[in-house]
């Protein structure tokens, strides 16, 4: 018999995690069951947003997905995916953190009551509507729109007037100049409409800041599935979705820098010695985390930060 | 589709058996998602719905717009506004009603809520037709459909609302509600004249006043445009943004209120309960709202709706004629939150693909909504007149609106027909 | 002018005792404070971001105010019988009828919002046990959602106060 099982998304229509991520793992899913398990998509996002985690785990929706930044405090283990300067593109450091995940991270269950089928980064990067910016200098003072995790730290560090405000009013706050500028992923410039105003992108190898998400489903629908079916859903998920999700998003941060230099802004590349002096600025963000990491119960934070930008590196060696 | 009809004639049956509106949409949609889903899912719906729904940046334009729109009504602003428009205007057959309708748009420019709007006006210019003996219907007619314009007219809450859900610029929003505000207004005065016309007594002469008095009167208008000049400045001037804009106009509102010494120990302390009260009340319906959209959503009548279009096989235009006679129909049962909430999703997709304007969309969206405020059977701005004038029966207001709802159909066929309306602003100011 | 009835008036109305009374003053005394703190926050925010410093925390804080300004008023407002409902019935169904249905609307508030309480503190236990915080001030949100929780007990009481002695007659 087949079983369908209710999805909650809360991006725009037309993300590409609407229209491509999730479309491509469905269809894998359906293949591998041969039609015994399918997806519905909910015409409206179970719960609040920022509410995903509760909504599949009180079965409002059985599928879902969430960024960590959305529940400070909850998920201090995964910001070691949100750390600036991981993997070269959303690709690498998609798979790295899957890879992290499943051999220390999972066992201290933050994920508590659902059942995580894959973890996912996001690169995201400092847009403006100034000027270039060559060094840490040229931050000061610039207002940004932040983006939650830790680029309000991030933002301070450098000496840039964090803002936190809804995304939604984003275009109003750059047309007015309430911010000079915003962190997101480059796609998001572009599916915004935004190109027009946020005029200069800084580009960091490894991202200034990532964003962490992940995919799971209520445990007590996963339970029901067969054995064959639950081996397959993990199967399209885990690297595999991994994969999917770091892909398009850098297939689509590749297309809208490409359709930014097209219509005249700059995208900047950092220069080592910016970069020398990034790392050193952002320092005490990896330090914070460890702290934290530790006290939590993750003795080798240091080591598994390592090994992550090691895995990182390989995944980007072996494609 | 079956459990969402049953849902719908539960909901109306509590509704009329005097269940407040957002405990019948809560219960009724917990009842029908644990119907669909489970009774464990479906009290966490609840819950969450609860925990989540208030503790909104966002949403807080409610409260603040509601803030200024009662410091506005207890400085006296509103009782000029009134005035000076009685001044020009009050000498004519039904001139009250048409300055009622005129003060409605003037006040509406200061606040963000149709029913607030309502509100105010029915304790300004009520007691004033009632004794130059206007006849109750016309009376309360102008208030309950002049006060709808509160939402189009910026600020609006619906609006930023609309923004919001559809990510759409919500100050061209603002300034796309202007021009159909105005058309409005424009349609309302027609209707007053129309219904005098047919029964002059309903709306005998008021007495005339002479030039000079009237432009010492026109400067009672000072205070309201100046509010609105500040609050719409500075969303356009780069100041602040439209959900800042609220509680800048609050604060606004109470160095207004301060400076004109109305802000007495007693008076602050109504204003503020009586903001709170009203917030508490809009998000007691905006939680049940959300409980029963979710019930809704999962029972498949979205999808089942846009099959409906789909099958059809319509022309874009007719498609658009279509939603707006869907609407229509809602907007009779629905409240305005709660109808917002349920369609948006469903409806703003499928207008994208058909390569619409979302500003443009969103200006129907507020004017059938308006028109919801006054459709019987549930009409919120009539029920507000109902609450604060106990003596005037709910059916006469309803028959007093008859002709400001004719005004309505044509005003959104005109904007349908002409989008230009709605976007020469937003184009001027925005490019 | 028609004014509206005061807060005294209503209060006798629907029968309020002495410390219902006291109960509903301070917290709506509570949720209009709320109001003055979101409007002076927002301002603070746009005059101080004007001059580069911008109260970071006015979004989060605004956020938390309006749970106070809501679930302050929540029980008075249905404690007064203030909640938008439709009495457009109320001409054709007799006395009888009438007191049977606000009884039952106040037993159904109460059943309704006394599981929602129960579950928001189930929410609660899961804010404490993750230990969830604001992301600018990092303050805990577990002793809000408790908070809620209460005030969730406090309204289904309000319910319980409004079917134990239901309106005599219309508002
Ligand atoms: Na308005
Ligand atoms: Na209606």
């Amino acid at each position: 018999q087949t079983t369908t099982l209710t999805v909650s998304t809360w991006v725009p229509p037309g993300h590409p995690i609407n229209t491509t991520m999730l479309p491509a793992w469905f269809k894998q899913v359906e293949e591998a069951t041969q039609g015994r398990v399918k997806f519905r998509v909910l015409p409206k996002t179970a719960g609040a947003v920022g509410g995903q985690v509760d909504a599949v785990r009180d079965g409002l929706a059985d599928v879902g997905y969430t960024a960590h930044g959305y529940n400070p405090g909850r998920f201090v283990l995964q910001e070691l995916a949100e750390l600036p300067l991981l993997g070269e593109t959303s690709l690498e450091s998609s798979i790295a953190y899957w890879r992290i995940f499943q051999k220390h991270l999972a066992k201290f269950n933050e994920h508590e009551g659902i059942v995580v089928l894959s973890t996912m980064v996001s690169e995201g990067r400092l847009h403006n509507a100034r000027h270039e910016i060559t060094s840490v200098g040229d931050l000061k003072g610039l207002k940004i729109r932040v983006a939650g995790g830790n680029t309000i730290e991030t933002a301070k560090l450098l000496g840039i007037v964090p803002v936190q405000k809804p995304i939604n009013e984003i275009y109003e706050m750059l047309s007015a100049g309430i911010v000079d500028g915003a962190m997101m992923p480059m796609l998001t410039v572009q599916s915004f409409g935004l190109l027009d105003k946020l005029t200069h992108t800084l580009v960091v190898p490894g991202a200034l800041y990532n964003s962490s998400y992940s995919l799971f489903i209520n445990p007590a629908k996963f339970a029901k599935l067969s054995p064959q079916d639950q081996e397959a859903l993990r199967k399209t998920a885990g690297e595999n979705f991994a994969r999917i999700w770091g892909g398009t998003a850098r297939d689509g941060d590749i297309k809208a820098e490409a359709e930014a230099r097209r219509v005249g802004n700059k995208v900047t590349k950092i220069s080592p010695a910016f970069e020398a002096e990034l790392r050193k600025a952002l320092e005490p963000i990896d330090r914070h985390w460890i702290e934290r990491a530790k006290a939590k119960g993750l003795s080798n934070a240091e080591e598994i930060l390592k090994e992550f930008r090691a895995e990182a590196k390989q995944a980007s060696a072996s494609h | 589709m079956t459990v969402t009809l049953i849902g719908f004639a539960a909901l109306f049956s509590l509704i009329f058996l005097r269940v407040p509106i957002g405990l019948a949409l809560g219960f009724v949609g917990f009842l029908g998602y644990a119907t669909i889903v489970d009774v464990g899912p479906a009290a966490s719906l609840v819950a969450q719905t609860i925990r989540d729904a208030g503790h909104s940046y966002t949403l807080s334009v409610i409260p603040m717009f509601v803030l200024m729109g009662n410091l506005v009504a207890r400085s006296g602003l509103a009782d000029d506004l009134y005035a000076a428009a009685n001044a020009f205007i009050g000498h004519r057959k039904g001139g009250l009603a048409m300055a009622t309708v005129i003060a409605c748009g003037g006040f509406a420019s200061v606040s963000g809520s149709s029913v607030a709007t309502a509100a105010t006006m029915s304790k300004v210019s009520f007691p004033a037709m009632r004794r130059f003996g206007y006849n109750d219907r016309l009376a309360t007619g102008a208030i309950a459909a002049g006060g709808t314009l509160g939402i189009l007219i910026p600020p609006s809450v619906i609006m930023v609302i609309y923004g919001v859900m559809t990510e759409t610029h919500i100050g061209k929003l603002f300034a796309a509600g202007l021009l159909p505000g105005l058309v409005g207004i424009a349609g309302y005065i027609a209707a007053v004249r129309w219904t005098v016309w047919r029964d002059p007594a309903s709306g005998p002469a008021g007495p005339r006043m002479p030039w000079r008095e009237r432009w010492r009167v026109l400067r009672g208008v000072v205070g309201v445009l100046t509010l609105f000049l500040i609050v719409m400045g500075g969303i356009y001037g780069g100041l602040f943004t439209p959900t800042e804009a609220s509680g800048i106009g609050a604060f606004g509102a109470t160095v207004f209120a301060a400076f004109r010494k109305r802000l007495t120990t007693a008076v602050t302390y109504d204003v503020l309960s009586e903001t709170a009260r009203t917030t508490a009340m809009i998000f007691f319906v905006l939680m049940g709202a959300l409980i029963f959209a979710e019930f809704v959503s999962f029972a498949g009548m979205p999808e089942a709706l846009v099959e409906l279009i789909r099958f059809m096989a319509l022309s874009p235009l007719a498609v658009i004629a279509v939603m707006m006679g869907i609407y229509l129909v809602l907007g009779c049962v629905l409240d305005s939150l709660a109808m917002i909430l349920l369609t948006v999703p469903i409806f703003f997709p499928i207008v994208m693909a058909l390569g619409y304007d979302p500003v443009w969309f969103g200006v129907l969206i507020v004017v059938v909504i308006e028109i919801g405020l006054i459709t019987p059977p549930i009409g919120m701005n009539v029920f507000v007149l109902n609450a604060m004038l106990a003596d005037v029966p709910v059916t006469s207001i309803f028959r007093g609106i008859v002709p400001f709802l004719g005004a309505d159909i044509v005003r959104l066929a005109i904007l349908v027909a002409l989008p230009g309306i709605s976007l020469f602003l937003p184009k001027l100011f925005f490019g | 002018m028609s004014e509206l009835p005061t807060d005294a008036e209503v209060e006798e109305r629907v029968g309020m005792t002495r410390i219902e009374r006291l109960i509903s003053r301070s917290c709506l005394v509570l949720a209009g404070a709320a109001l003055v703190l979101m409007s002076l926050l927002t301002t603070a925010d746009v005059v101080g971001r004007a001059f580069g410093h911008p109260v970071g925390a006015a979004t989060e804080l605004t956020e938390l105010l309006m749970v106070v300004t809501i679930f302050c008023a929540l029980p008075i407002v249905t404690r007064r019988h203030e909640h938008i409902s439709i009495e457009i019935l109320d001409s054709v169904m007799p006395r009888m009828a009438q007191r049977l249905a606000a009884i039952g609307t106040g037993l159904l508030g109460t059943v309704c919002l006394g599981v929602a309480a129960w579950r928001v503190w189930e929410l609660a236990k899961r804010a404490f046990a993750g230990g969830d915080v604001t992301a600018y001030l990092k303050i805990p949100l577990a002793p809000i959602v408790t908070f809620i929780a209460i005030m969730c007990v406090v309204l289904a009481g309000a319910f319980l106060l409004t079917a134990l002695r239901p309106p005599r007659h219309g508002r």
